[in-house]
């Protein structure tokens, strides 16, 4: 198990290691894209800024007769103030003498152009602290000479310092969220995880009924602590199951072995006459087969109740089903001066998914309970009610019916009641019913005939068990 | 009849080979399912009793073998896992009957007569006569002594079954399986109600019985001693 909470601890990390890689490169890539289009939207505003102050030169040389030395006198307290906000300014005569400006001399060139700081030759008092580490200018021919106007691009890199810095605290920020988060959601998962070894700690050393806490966060861990849940739930009923089968066996089996024992043992002590012997012989016999026979149904109950036969359901028709059950069973409740009526209508057929043995079973049951725990005379009616959905079997008798504190009880195993404790029979029919039942996603109700009782078996087509 | 039990709880083996052979059958024993196998192969038995559970080889692998090798004898399997799903394998399988144990040894020699049956010659078919009862399946009629008895349908198919299993033993889950397909167990004497109310049409008063019980297990129709 400790594997586990290493694997999940690993996972756990792997995860927030992963997630903290991805945010970083999406900053990354956002930070990336910030920088272009800001340093290109800077570069830009700087442009129209150099042909702004270009502009306003050539005005200067276009209003005056004396237009260059005007201008050269314009560019002259341009440099003086310029300083500041790192503009540079050149004005050379025709042949590329200084006229004015705050570089002594500078290269002429076609276009835009970014020139190094470092290479420029500054006339004046620069402070030593710059923003900018180039200049973005380009030359404009004048009326007798050339004029270069270019612009630090000092804001252009306080943009992307700005940039930077947000970025790298972008980055440390996410990755330590990424981290902490993976690690706590990781944290919770691995106590999800102990906490479903804890129960099923305590399942495998015998408590079954511990079931994993859910939580309301429907996660994949959820899910599969439902699933479990409801496979212990399914253990707990087999092993229920089981427990009730062999608690069954060692009281139903065992009496009647002990009863048989005993009276082998008396007879064996009295050997004075073979008749004794052979009534003796013959009791034995018929407690064996009464013996095979709850084992038989006990067995079958449990095979029933594990429910491995819904795969081989068939279609079986009810209408036909019954007929041929009432015809077994007519004579025997003649014979108890029933009177046993066939469903009505019997022509249309109500067919169902189900077992045509065990089916058999149950309605045989249900019918024969009638006829026994009916006094003579009593009237017995089967009816069919043919709905699509929920098709009916109803088992109506006249007889002494079951109190209705007592309906609920008489399908356990080996219950009986109280005042029928004397006649023959396991206490098994009923559980068997029930089970056969529950096996087809059929509902039994009992309910009262006035006077009587109705047992009522619905099916469930909507299902279609099986 | 020849009969080929393979069974290897040799105490049980030797209570059906007395029971067998006291009720006029030869009888020989295989006491795993490879030598119950080649035994079934090479003699000519007229039924195979096979337990399910053998050492080497289980018993419906044994049956589904002779079933390849062609090998038609009548099957009954024994079994001590008398479950549903078990009954059903066990006929897939290509046995002919299933009996689940514990079972009443005349319980095992019936089915075992049952399976060993030779089928009838045709002229017996459809016309039996025991005594002076004389029943015809096609016409659906039945005389005692010339007079005609009025059967309903359910007591001439319960007449049929014995008549056609005659001088032979039909319990009653033969029976029950028979008529109505219910192998369920019943705490009604369904059985022995319906051939309570056949044997009053069948043995009138002053008439040879005919149908005589089987204590504890089932019926026979039978000439009578």
């Amino acid at each position: 198990m400790t594997s586990l909470h290493k694997l999940t601890q690993r996972t756990a990390f792997r995860l927030a290691g992963f997630v903290a890689v991805v945010i970083t490169l999406t900053n990354v890539l956002i930070f990336a894209i910030l920088y272009f289009v800001i340093s290109e939207q800077l570069g830009q505003h700087l442009k129209a800024h150099t042909d702004e102050v270009r502009a306003t030169l050539a005005d200067v040389q276009a209003d005056e007769s004396d237009g260059f030395r005007e201008l050269s006198a314009a560019v002259a307290r341009h440099a003086f103030v310029a300083q500041s906000d790192e503009d540079i300014y050149l004005l050379t005569d025709a042949d590329g003498k200084y006229v004015a400006g705050n570089v002594s001399s500078l290269d002429r060139f076609e276009g835009w152009r970014t020139i190094p700081w470092n290479d420029l030759k500054l006339i004046g008092q620069w402070s030593s602290s710059r923003a900018s580490d180039a200049v973005i200018g380009t030359w404009t021919p004048v009326k007798g000479g050339y004029l270069f106007v270019g612009d630090g691009n000092g804001d252009i890199k306080d943009a992307q310092r700005l940039l930077l810095t947000g970025l790298l605290w972008g980055i440390a920020l996410s990755v330590i969220c990424a981290l902490a988060g993976g690690y706590l959601l990781g944290l919770k998962a691995q106590r999800r995880v102990e906490e479903m070894e804890h129960v099923l700690d305590a399942v495998a050393s015998g408590d079954f009924h511990r079931r994993i806490p859910r939580n309301a966060a429907a996660d994949d861990i959820d899910h599969v602590a439902a699933l479990i849940n409801v496979t212990l739930d399914r253990l707990q009923r087999l092993i229920g199951n089981l427990k009730q089968v062999s608690v069954d066996i060692a009281h139903d089996l065992r009496t009647p072995i002990s009863r048989m024992r005993q009276k082998l043992e008396t007879v064996r002590s009295d050997t004075s006459n073979i008749d004794t012997y052979k009534a003796a012989v013959d009791q034995s016999i018929c407690e064996i087969d009464n013996i095979a026979d709850t084992f038989d149904a006990l067995l079958r109950i449990s095979e029933i109740e594990a429910g491995a036969q819904k795969a081989k359901f068939v279609d079986v028709e009810l209408n036909g089903l019954l007929a041929n059950i009432i015809d077994a069973l007519e004579a025997v409740a003649e014979e108890h001066q029933h009177r046993l009526r066939a469903p009505r209508g019997a022509g249309d057929p109500v067919t169902v998914r189900g077992d045509r043995r065990l089916l058999n079973q149950l309605f045989v049951n249900l019918i024969e309970n009638s006829i026994v725990h009916c006094p003579r005379g009593s009237e017995i009616e089967v009816e069919v009610i043919n709905d699509a959905q929920h098709p009916v079997v109803r088992v109506h008798d006249t007889g002494p019916g079951i109190p209705a504190e007592e309906r609920e009880k008489v399908f356990r195993r080996l219950y009986r009641l109280e005042k029928s404790r004397t006649t023959r029979g396991s206490g098994l029919g009923l559980s068997l019913v029930a089970a056969i039942a529950e096996l087809h996603s059929a509902k039994i109700t009992l309910a009262d005939n006035k006077p009587g009782l109705v047992v009522e078996v619905t099916f469930d087509q909507a299902r279609r068990a099986g | 009849m020849r009969i080929l039990l393979i069974e290897d709880d040799t105490e049980t083996a030797r209570l059906i080979t007395d029971s067998l052979t006291l009720d006029g059958h030869q009888v020989d024993v295989a006491f795993d399912g490879v030598d119950g196998l080649k035994k079934a192969v090479v003699g000519a038995f007229d039924v195979l009793v096979i337990d399910r559970m053998l050492p080497h080889l289980d018993g419906l692998s044994v049956v589904r073998s002779l079933r390849q090798a062609d090998v038609t004898s009548g099957i009954l399997v024994l079994t001590a896992v008398g479950g549903i799903e078990d009954r059903i394998e066990g006929l897939a399988s290509g046995a002919d009957d299933y009996l689940v144990k514990p079972f009443a040894l005349g319980e095992l020699l019936a089915r075992v007569t049952a399976l060993g049956r030779r089928p009838p010659s045709p002229k017996q078919d459809f016309l039996f006569r025991i005594d002076d009862l004389e029943v015809n399946l096609v016409k659906h009629e039945v005389r005692r002594g010339g007079d005609v008895i009025h059967l309903q349908p359910r007591e001439f198919r319960m007449l049929e079954i014995l008549i056609k299993n005659r001088g032979r033993v039909v319990t009653r889950s033969m029976i029950l399986d028979q008529m109505w397909g219910l192998e369920t167990d019943t705490k009604t004497s369904i059985v022995q109600t319906n051939v309570s109310r056949l044997r009053l049409k069948i043995d009138r008063p002053g008439d040879t019985p005919l149908i005589r019980t089987v204590r504890g297990l089932g019926y026979i129709i039978d000439q009578p001693a």
